[in-house]
């Protein structure tokens, strides 16, 4: 099974931490990855453009109580690329336990 | 050192897991909220016309009237609902849910009362008032079929062929009443239906 790069996008740690956050909650600010990934503002950043580029995510600046924040949203383009990721990450695993099964 | 990476794909295997599992959860609460919603705002609204109406001495007029209110309304709510949150079953629900699917099944609640109250009314003209009802069904079953038979999808089937199958008689009593307390019951069925398939989502299993 050969990954999409959207899928190969997210299979890196930081980002796939990212994006799960996003399966479940949809959408959250940059303050609030920030808070829950505990990456550095810069680390987050370049994850989130890196992501951005691919559309597996959008961005859009919104104006909260709190000020201006960045809202980012998980896009449909990349719901698809994760359930390609656990698609691929099932068949890994289970390619690799039935090859240890045979030895 | 091969050991550790199939740990870590082992790991993340069961984090994305768990989050789909919990993304569906939402959902299927979010439609079974829906679902409520829906039956709640017709079945009020219907019950404030029949109060009217027994006040007014008036037979029927504003219970129906308020139930096509309360139905149009209702109706909005109910495609808004699922456009925001379908989006969790991923690309095949955004075609019925996403602006374009919203489009479309709103054409469907338009043209298939319209359709029926024909249809009624061609065969038994004196249940023509009552053709919401079939055409509500019909709705709910073309919105299944719309969406590509989805797992996800059942509970508006439920609620579909429960209203089909009750059609002949409620349409044969002619009551508002009757085809109200009607909907809202199929409504209440196909809610706890979805409540438990969200509930099932997020049970623990051994896999």
């Amino acid at each position: 099974m050969k990954l999409s790069k959207e899928a190969r996008t997210i299979f890196n740690p930081k980002r796939f931490e990212i994006v799960t956050l996003l399966i479940v909650l949809e959408k959250m600010t940059m303050k609030q990855l920030k808070e829950a990934t505990g990456l550095t503002w810069g680390d987050l950043n370049s994850n989130i453009k890196q992501l951005e580029k691919y559309k597996i995510v959008k961005t859009k600046k919104i104006i909260t109580k709190k000020g201006p924040r960045t809202l980012v949203t998980l896009t449909s383009t990349g719901l698809k690329a994760y359930k390609e990721l656990t698609k691929y990450l099932e068949e890994t695993i289970r390619k690799t336990s039935a090859s240890h099964t045979e030895r | 050192m091969n050991g550790d990476l199939e740990d870590e794909r082992e790991e993340m295997l069961r984090v994305a897991k768990l989050a789909l599992r919990v993304r569906m959860f939402l959902y299927y609460t979010a439609s079974s909220y829906a679902f409520f919603v829906y039956a709640l705002s017709v079945i009020s609204l219907a019950l404030i016309g029949a109060y009217i109406d027994e006040k007014t001495g008036r037979t029927g007029v504003y219970t129906s009237t308020f139930s096509v209110i309360g139905l149009l309304l209702a109706s909005t709510l109910f495609i808004w609902i699922l456009r925001k949150v379908a989006r969790a079953v991923g690309e095949e629900a955004v075609q019925t849910s996403g602006a374009r699917g919203a489009i479309k099944a709103t054409l469907l609640l338009v043209v298939a009362p319209v359709l029926a109250a024909f249809l009624v009314g061609f065969i038994y003209p004196p249940a023509a008032a009552h053709s919401w009802y079939p055409a509500l069904g019909l709705f709910l079953v073309a919105l299944y079929i719309q969406s590509g038979r989805q797992p996800h999808m059942r509970p508006h089937l439920l609620a579909g062929t429960i209203i089909i199958l009750t059609s002949p008689p409620a349409l044969y009593a002619m009551s508002t009443k009757l085809t109200v307390g009607l909907m809202g019951l199929s409504y209440l069925i196909a809610g706890a239906y979805a409540a438990h398939l969200g509930l099932n989502e997020i049970e623990i299993r051994s896999e």
